[in-house]
């Protein structure tokens, strides 16, 4: 056999459906742009250097860690972008530069690539991230105290804050319209509600993330918000007040529907979403937290394992 | 081949090549000067094997090769002179005595299957048609647990369509072979499958069944699960069901052998080329790829890849030295530009391959464990051995993690853990 041609031997299957990691990546970025594009619009200068100093610091940290653990570079699969977009989208515009620096450190290394990188994290990143800097600088991303110094025109109050402080009656002077519309304070890309859901649409029927995830999460939020609503008309903001403020829409398409923290099955995806936006009004309500979505997420991804257990009987198992 | 759309809210779905109308012909390949064979086996000394390079072997003539091989022989399609016996590794080290023979100007017939033909019974059946066109696993006929025949008028992995080839066009042959097993092993539930609203008219004296032209639906485990109504359990067989599959080719080549008297030995493939096209030929058992491949005008290049099989089950060899095989029912040439590839990349968990899974397993939890070579938990815990081995999930993994071939080794090595157990008992 000399002469012969080297040919290409290798395991089946020898096709391939053509989906790849960077593919889902680069397309929740586009998506995420829906959002984030009118946040710049709005917060100018300031909110384009936030995120550009998010993606490219949890770019960076990624390769460093790739050095670190002696790993092939895995940034062009465009995770570490994607994290650091997320995170931008829910920071103020006016985040000092090292809470971007560490906030990105501690997604990418100790959120993601400590537990072993991409797909085995059992946090979503970052809220890992969002969550410790919520609780060492809250002061710094305090919407409130950020926006000060901004006057957009529409009521600078985070809606959040001015429901929880003031009760139904400042929750009523946000009209629904305007909500959806942006006309908010909040995140540079998680206020402008008709980009977060149109983004979400699309990531959804490409079939980037997961509807059962996004819808129950949405459908939890509603219908406890309208339990509460319908107990103490007085003290709680109605269910629409919940759906769009806050984290909820950047939660139910962005956030919760991370892939590795988040289940893969039928019915396990609708418990999550549900646990995950019925866990994000009882905060809000009931809990010390304005927004409850960071830590609703965060405590459904701890007991995700467990729901995924329940599945479908394989084929030939003996019961 | 699907690749992906627009639209991902659905799981990607692939179905099977049905044709309306029959093909032309198949194209005749003709007569090689040599032709390899293999038997299974290791070969560890020339001088056990019950034959010599330099011996002259009879077309059709029973050739035992190892001594105690459990009832098992070869039988050369060609008469000629043996030349060259080597051993030959397949997949997962599987080892074969590969048999070359330069084959004669004139041939000359073996007639002991012309004498034994005049009554048909289970050793008729056992003792000529281990080597005929689409190997029969005709040991398992001998066993008095089958009670059910399973003939597939159609391929299980995707654009082969060889065996649906041979029930559109060689109806006599086949109901006379469904005869033959029928008088031959006294069983009498035999079913054909084909494709829904492909024929049937044709065949009276066989039960028709329909099967959904959604990939991997003509896997005998679905087929099972779907048709007849009973699932075969983890880490059994269609026989432990006392169920029996046989390809139509097969039984075309047992209705052809009794009533021509003679053994065929030429054996229907599809080519699938380059550019996707496929073509029927017809090859006798044993030619090299390579005179396919001349006669068809396709040329290779470094770095192609040639497929035996189906692009989703086959497997991919090293040289075009490569023979048609008995079971031989596709060859897929790809052109060096088409081949995809796997990556190291980990599973991301997106789901995807749950979706897919016909078996229902849960691929994201089974790569993890067989990642980490824990076959004992990937089998007890995530269902390793419900995997049919379709390659859905490898097909849509966007990590295009490798998960066939992990679930492969894994089974493999579980087997041959188990196999070392029993020795040491
Ligand atoms: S190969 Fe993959 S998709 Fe097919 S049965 Fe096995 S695990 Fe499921
Ligand atoms: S398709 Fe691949 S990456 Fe996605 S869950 Fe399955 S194994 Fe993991």
């Amino acid at each position: 056999m000399i002469n012969q041609k080297k040919l290409l031997v290798s395991h089946a299957p020898f096709v391939h459906y053509g989906s790849s990691i960077s593919e889902r990546s680069y397309n929740i970025i586009l998506a995420a742009l829906l959002a984030v594009i009118p946040g710049f619009m709005r917060y100018g200068a300031p909110a384009v250097g936030v995120v550009a100093l998010s993606i490219s610091t949890a770019i960076i940290w990624e390769v460093l860690m790739n050095f670190a653990t002696k790993r092939t570079i895995s940034v062009g699969n465009g995770n570490a972008a994607v994290i650091g977009m997320i995170f931008a989208m829910m920071l103020p515009a006016t985040t000092p530069w090292w809470i971007i620096i560490i906030g990105t450190f501690l997604a990418v290394v100790v959120g993601k690539e400590i537990f072993g990188g991409i797909g085995a994290n059992p946090f979503n990143p970052v809220l890992v991230s969002f969550a410790m800097i919520m609780l060492s600088w809250g002061d710094l991303i305090d919407f409130n105290a950020a926006l000060i110094h901004y006057d957009l025109g529409f009521n600078m109050a985070y809606p959040l804050i001015a429901a929880k402080q003031l009760g139904t009656m400042a929750a009523d002077t946000y009209s629904i319209r305007d909500l959806i519309l942006g006309l908010q304070s909040g995140g540079i890309g998680s206020t402008f509600g008709i980009g977060i859901i149109v983004g979400g649409l699309y990531l959804i029927i490409r079939g980037f993330i997961r509807w059962e995830i996004s819808i129950s999460f949405l459908l939890g939020i509603f219908i406890t918000a309208s339990i509460f609503k319908y107990v103490q008309p007085n003290v709680y903001a109605c269910p629409f007040f919940h759906l769009f403020t806050g984290y909820t829409l950047i939660g139910a398409f962005y956030l919760a529907t991370e892939d590795s923290s988040s289940p893969a099955n039928f019915i396990p995806m609708i418990i999550y979403g549900a646990g995950c936006g019925i866990m994000t009004v009882l905060i809000r309500n009931i809990g010390a937290y304005v927004d409850g979505v960071v830590f609703a997420v965060l405590l459904m991804n701890l007991i995700n394992p467990i729901i995924d257990k329940i599945r479908p009987r394989a084929l030939g198992k003996v019961k | 081949m699907k690749k992906k759309s627009f639209l991902g809210l659905q799981a990607p779905k692939l179905f099977y090549e049905t044709f309306k109308s029959i093909p032309p012909n198949p194209q005749k390949i003709p007569i090689p000067d040599e032709i390899i064979l293999f038997h299974e086996g290791a070969l560890v000394k020339k001088d056990n094997l019950l034959i010599k390079e330099g011996e002259k072997v009879k077309k059709g003539q029973k050739l035992s090769i190892l001594p105690n091989d459990n009832g098992r022989y070869l039988m050369p399609p060609l008469s000629g002179v043996i030349k060259v016996i080597d051993k030959f590794v397949g997949n997962f080290g599987k080892e074969y005595i590969s048999i070359k023979i330069g084959v004669d100007k004139e041939q000359e017939i073996d007639d002991q299957f012309a004498k034994d033909v005049v009554q048909i019974n289970t050793d008729l059946i056992k003792n000529n048609f281990q080597c005929i066109p689409g190997k029969p696993p005709v040991m398992l006929l001998d066993n008095k647990t089958i009670d059910r025949i399973i003939i597939k008028g159609l391929d299980s992995d995707l654009l082969v369509m060889t065996n649906q080839y041979i029930t559109r066009s060689y109806t006599d042959k086949i109901n006379k072979g469904i005869e033959v097993l029928r008088e031959g092993t006294g069983i009498n539930n035999i079913s054909l499958l084909v494709f829904k609203n492909q024929l049937s008219s044709e065949y009276k004296n066989v039960e028709i069944r329909q099967v959904d032209t959604q990939y991997p639906s003509a896997f005998p485990e679905l087929v099972m699960k779907n048709i007849v109504g009973k699932e075969v359990p983890q880490g059994k067989k269609l026989e432990d069901l006392g169920t029996c599959v046989l390809s139509a080719e097969s039984v075309k080549a047992i209705g052809a052998a009794c009533e021509d008297k003679t053994i065929p030995f030429n054996k229907i493939v599809t080519v699938i080329k380059k550019d996707g096209s496929s073509v029927l030929v017809e090859a006798i058992i044993g030619t090299p790829i390579k005179d396919i491949l001349l006669i068809q005008n396709i040329e290779l290049k470094e770095k192609d890849r040639i497929i035996v099989g189906g692009p989703m089950t086959g497997y991919a060899i090293y040289t075009d030295e490569f023979p048609v095989l008995p079971d031989t029912d596709g060859i897929i040439i790809q052109d060096s530009n088409d081949v995809s590839l796997f990556s190291d990349n980990y599973c991301i968990n997106c789901g995807d391959c749950i979706r897919v899974c016909p078996a229902k397993i849960q691929v994201n939890m089974l790569v993890r464990f067989l990642e980490a070579a824990q076959y004992v938990d990937a089998e007890s815990t995530y269902d390793l051995q419900s995997c049919i081995e379709c390659g859905l999930c490898a097909y849509v993994c966007p990590s295009k993690i490798p998960i066939l071939q992990y679930i492969k080794i894994a089974k493999f090595e579980l087997a041959r853990t188990q196999e070392l157990e029993a020795e040491n008992d």
